[in-house]
């Protein structure tokens, strides 16, 4: 293979001037011995070393970590899907049914620690690839990072735009001026209640909706019933909540929960002096993308009136003032 | 019929032969061009037998695995080449070229003007020194070897236009320093 040799420049002879002037001539005697005995004193298969075991084991970190980022992630779905996650049809409502729709409130730190591992374990595997090889877990850990932020960071399209008093809610006259709206929870103690939001999403952004956080505070909710309306509307709790990704035409649910023991049961009368406690936000497990998130929405304020003093100790964990 | 190693160098298959056949045949062949591309890029012959040792038992490991036997020759290149890098990346001690550099050019001046020729060629020392690994070896391939540039190519596993504007880019760099070499 000497062939295509085009006109040469002056720097291109000099350089086949320089090779030639050191060229080595032919290999030493010694090294045609040593050569000669590689057959016969190598082995075909060699042992494994460390170095040639760092990088499938790299690329096993890498891979395990991201099989547990994405298994991580679906648990907590699971988990805050309840065990009314899997009754989808229409149903009727029963306010005394609990225990669906809620769920701890979401952890970030799990998936990102599994994301720097990951990133990091492609970054090390990366370095041990050559040429374009290493660009793939390149590639990898800058998707799994890009992924994290996007999942944590973006901003989330979630509104709550439209909301109705159900079960033992009645909305309050205001007088002209008055910061409204406001609702009343008219619930006597330990009776359930039930307040629908409507909650708006964009379609840019997959947000699913995992679970109410129950917050177990003053607040206390017992379920989430999904509206049977399935475009928007707000017809009232039709079925048990199961988790649902958000669509442009919105969807209602109805948070339903119980009257604590201090719980007045009734709207208090005017200049009445009464203690109360009062919702006007409500925290929701989310996963955008698959990242987990927790989303406060602003609602209009709903006041639970309580007896003053109250008779007995506040069930729910909270002594009345 | 038979296994193709590179020019002129066939095993029959009528004939026994063995694996360790094959590769003593093509060994015996390719190892004086092993031997001159290790010493141009690792500049010390000591390390230079090393890696063409090194070179030749990872060939041999690796002899039934060759996926395509017309390229026998690219593929024992690029091994040699690697052996040569990988001493490289574990010395930190690679030159150019220092085999003896100042006692051979003083003793065997090329060129109509000796004095001239000397003087660029040292240059040329001096600049390669600066000069990446991988620039180095396509230098080495190009005009230590004498390869044309699809055997550049093949050794290298690019295409071959990738050669030629490495090449271009390479040689228009050392153009540019040794202007600036020159008063």
């Amino acid at each position: 293979m000497t062939t295509d040799r085009q006109p040469a420049s002056d720097l291109e002879s000099a350089l086949r001037g320089f090779y030639r002037d050191h060229d080595p001539g032919p290999s030493p005697l010694g090294l045609r011995r040593r050569v000669d005995e590689v057959p016969s004193g190598f082995d075909r298969v060699p042992p494994l070393t460390m170095r040639q075991l760092m990088t499938p084991a790299l690329g096993l970190a890498a891979a395990l970590a991201i099989l547990a980022l994405a298994v991580g992630l679906v648990p907590q779905a699971d988990l805050a899907a309840g065990p009314g996650a899997s009754a989808a049809p229409t149903t009727t409502f029963d306010p005394n049914r609990t225990g669906f729709g809620l769920g701890r409130a979401f952890e970030a730190t799990s998936p990102w620690f599994l994301v720097v591992v990951a990133a990091l374990t492609l970054v090390g595997l990366a370095v041990r690839l050559r040429g374009r090889r290493a660009l793939l877990p390149l590639a990898g850990a800058a998707g799994a990072v890009g992924y994290a932020i996007v999942g944590a960071f973006a901003p989330v399209d979630l509104h709550v735009t439209g909301w109705g008093p159900g079960l033992n809610v009645v909305e309050v006259t205001l007088p002209t001026g008055a910061e409204g709206p406001l609702y009343y929870e008219t619930a006597k103690p330990g009776e359930p209640y039930s307040f629908g939001i409507l909650l708006i999403g964009g379609d840019e952004q997959r947000v699913r909706i995992e679970s109410v956080v129950d917050d177990n505070g003053s607040w206390y909710w017992t379920a989430v019933w999904l509206d049977g309306e399935p475009h928007g509307g707000m017809m009232g709790p039709a079925q048990p909540f199961a988790p649902f990704d958000m669509t442009p035409d919105g969807h209602a649910v109805w948070l339903v929960g119980r009257a604590s023991s201090c719980a007045l049961g009734r709207a208090p009368l005017e200049g009445e002096p009464l203690g109360s406690t009062w919702m006007d936000s409500v925290r929701v497990n989310v996963t955008v993308y698959g990242w987990p998130r927790v989303i406060e929405l602003a609602l209009p304020r709903v006041v639970e009136a309580w007896t003053d003093p109250c008779p007995l100790p506040d069930s729910y964990g909270t002594p009345p003032p | 019929v038979g296994e193709r190693l590179g020019p002129g160098i066939t095993v029959r298959s009528h004939a026994p032969a063995t694996a360790a056949d094959g590769y003593r045949a093509f060994i015996e062949a390719h190892l004086d061009e092993a031997y001159r591309l290790a010493t141009f890029l690792l500049g010390q012959r000591a390390e230079a037998e090393d890696a063409v040792h090194d070179a030749a038992i990872s060939a041999w490991r690796h002899w039934t695995d060759r996926r395509d036997l017309d390229r026998t020759e690219a593929w024992f290149r690029r091994i040699v080449i690697n052996a040569c890098h990988d001493r490289h990346r574990g010395s930190r001690r690679i030159r150019a070229i220092d085999v003896g550099l100042d006692i051979e050019l003083a003793h065997h001046p090329l060129g109509p003007d000796p004095a001239d020729a000397v003087g660029e060629r040292a240059g040329i020392v001096d600049l390669l020194r600066h000069l990446s690994p991988d620039e180095r070896t396509l230098l080495t391939l190009r005009f230590g070897l004498d390869l044309t540039v699809p055997a550049i190519a093949s050794v290298l596993g690019v295409r071959e236009g990738t050669v030629k504007s490495r090449l271009h880019r390479t040689l228009a760099v050392l153009r540019t320093k040794l202007s600036e070499q020159t008063p």
